[in-house]
């Protein structure tokens, strides 16, 4: 016998309140422990896929497009920009290195990239098999691409057009893997990285096959080009330089992925004020649910006093079985929280870098906790002092209701 | 074992009960006797230190109850006295033998689950341990109350009101039962009852007038 066994018992007689107070409670935790991670893994995942670059330079349009297409390569690219251009910006002494990239093509979903090897040092990728690309049609593929797909080395695959999924394969064209990347956590476990040549040879022979003119008149285009700053005060004026001068559009990672966290930032909003409210409805349903149980409670607790119990010792069944309540809320919402964004990461592909790791436990849950137990200690306070104030002799006195 | 002298209690300003002097000794049984009004489970809750009278002193087994800290007469009602309520008030939520392991819990006793079984047996309802209360007889219950007020062996054994609800023979067993009870943990004894028929089974009565 001891106070948590008193506070079983008074939950066990009314499982069905008890219940659906600690499932409100549950979803409104899990729900806010769900958001907490998943934007923290966005967060995080933007923040590292954006790392390497400092400027993303393409043709005009929607610089959010750009930096989607060219850095987080789930859009695509607004268009394309010719290759001298890239070669202007080379010569640019603001500029530390340029590295461009061709995309037209996908595997899978995933973008094959045209691009040239220093891109492996942009996102800090390392070969955990083979080598780099050389000749036209040699694929890298990235560390995801590759355990989805189940390639290895020497196996040969077909691009298809566009990017996204269900474009027509480019079957007499199969690119050969020559390397797969270590994992690195960014984007590049979702690449598929060749030379520009490639990219170039498959839609070379595609342009022959539809249109009159050949292809090796036209000038040389890559679809945009990622630039690192040599100095701090480039960020100050490359940009607008870009922007007023050429024909191109430059776009900061930073500052876009910035801007789309904002956006996103309204919808969890939305959702964690929802969250806040399921568990503020949980709240309520305990302070109705022990309240109104204090009617009847009442001669528990003089009887409680009759038997020894201090004022302080019936108080405190009534807040042990809030904050108990509370406690296991928080603990299984918690829990929960974890648990869906394990199956987000198995049933979406597309969320599965954000639901990586969904055992890792973020300082911004133990807040989560922290409220919750406060505010079952909260519920309780009014029932509790009802309980610290009974008048024993009275109580007993009196008939039940 | 008890000495209460001039003792007066006031609910709101209406005098509900007077007491000039009345003391008993250990191993005694009181029938606490008077009409409804007469200010009997004042007394009571007088004697259980559960309430602190308006004036006078209560000295219950060498303590002033009217100056004991409201901590320390707490501790000292769970250890020395069994208290069994008019409407028995067994805890619902809890089964049989939980409502006397919380007895020992309460009085800061350690649970003694083998002691609580053995007196539940005594008393013939040891059949019943695992049931809750509303699974119980009226007599059942009472037995289960009595065996309550007495797990944790009290000086001082109180009953209000024990044969209000029941018939002669019952009235006559449950005076019996409490009698073996107080004896066998030797506690004083305290009834306090307006029921006639159960007067010949004590030796000593109070009887309270109604203060005016």
């Amino acid at each position: 016998m001891n106070l948590g066994r008193i506070a079983y018992a008074y939950a066990k007689k009314s499982p069905l309140t008890t219940v659906l107070n600690l499932a409100l409670l549950i979803l409104g935790v899990a729900t806010v422990a769900l958001l907490l991670l998943l934007t923290t893994a966005l967060d995080e995942r933007l923040k590292r896929d954006a790392a390497g670059v400092d400027l993303v330079v393409g043709a005009k349009g929607s610089p959010l497009q750009l930096v989607l297409a060219g850095i987080f390569h789930v859009d695509v690219p607004p268009g394309n920009i010719p290759l001298a251009e890239v070669t202007r910006l080379r010569a640019n002494p603001l500029v530390r290195s340029v590295v461009p990239i061709a995309m037209g093509d996908s595997f899978r979903g995933y973008h094959i990239v045209g691009t040239e090897p220093e891109l492996l040092d942009i996102y800090g990728a390392r070969l955990a098999q083979g080598r780099s690309w050389k000749a036209p049609m040699e694929a890298v593929l990235g560390a995801e691409v590759a355990r989805r797909s189940g390639l290895s080395l020497s196996a040969s695959f077909a691009g298809s057009h566009g990017l996204a999924e269900g474009g027509e394969v480019h079957a007499d064209e199969p690119y050969r893997v020559v390397g797969v990347l270590e994992r690195s956590g960014n984007v590049a476990d979702r690449m598929v990285l060749t030379g520009i040549d490639s990219v170039w040879k498959v839609h070379e022979h595609e342009a022959a096959e539809h249109a009159e003119t050949p292809s090796d008149d036209r000038a040389r285009e890559v679809t945009m080009a990622l630039v690192r700053y040599a100095t701090p005060l480039a960020a100050a004026t490359l940009p607008r330089q870009i922007n007023s001068e050429t024909a191109l559009q430059a776009a900061s990672p930073a500052y876009e992925s910035a801007r789309l966290l904002t956006v996103f930032g309204v919808g969890s909003d939305v959702i964690r004020a929802f969250a806040v409210f399921l568990m503020i409805a949980a709240g309520l349903g305990m302070f109705i649910a022990l309240y109104q149980a204090m009617d009847r409670r009442q001669y528990d607790l003089a009887v409680m006093r009759t038997l020894g119990a201090s004022r302080w010792r019936v108080c405190g069944v009534l807040l042990l079985e809030s904050t108990i309540l509370a406690a296991a809320g928080a603990a299984l919402g918690i829990a929960l929280g974890h648990a869906l964004l394990g199956l987000i990461g198995a049933w979406l592909p597309a969320a599965a870098s954000l639901a990586s790791d969904s055992m890792r436990f973020l300082p911004g849950e133990a807040g989560v906790v922290a409220l919750v137990l406060a505010g079952g200690i909260l519920t309780a306070l009014l029932p509790a002092w009802r309980a610290y104030r009974l008048d024993v002799a009275t109580t007993l006195a009196k008939s039940y209701p | 074992m008890f000495a209460l002298s001039g003792i007066e209690h006031h609910y709101g300003g209406v005098a509900a009960l007077r007491v000039a002097e009345w003391r008993g000794e250990r191993g005694e049984r009181w029938l606490v006797a008077g009409a409804s009004g007469s200010g009997k489970s004042t007394l009571l809750n007088i004697l259980a230190g559960l309430l602190r009278p308006s004036a006078g002193s209560a000295v219950v087994g060498g303590r002033d109850l009217t100056r004991l800290p409201e901590a320390a007469l707490d501790r000292w009602r769970g250890r020395n006295v069994g208290y069994v309520p008019q409407r028995l008030h067994l805890i619902a939520s809890l089964d049989v033998l939980d409502n006397l392991l919380l007895a020992q819990f309460l009085a800061g006793l350690s649970v003694d689950r083998g002691a609580a079984v053995k007196l539940l047996a005594s008393l013939g309802v040891d059949s019943i341990a695992s049931r809750t209360p509303d699974r119980l007889s009226q007599g059942q219950a009472q037995r289960v109350a009595v065996a309550r007020a007495v797990i944790n062996r009290p000086a001082l054994l109180l009953a209000d009101e024990p044969t209000a609800a029941l018939d002669d023979a019952n009235a006559q067993a449950t005076i019996e039962l409490l009698s073996e009870q107080a004896e066998a943990v030797d506690a004083t004894l305290v009834v306090a009852s307006h029921d006639g028929r159960i007067r010949s089974a004590f030796s000593r009565r109070y009887d309270l007038e109604p203060p005016t």
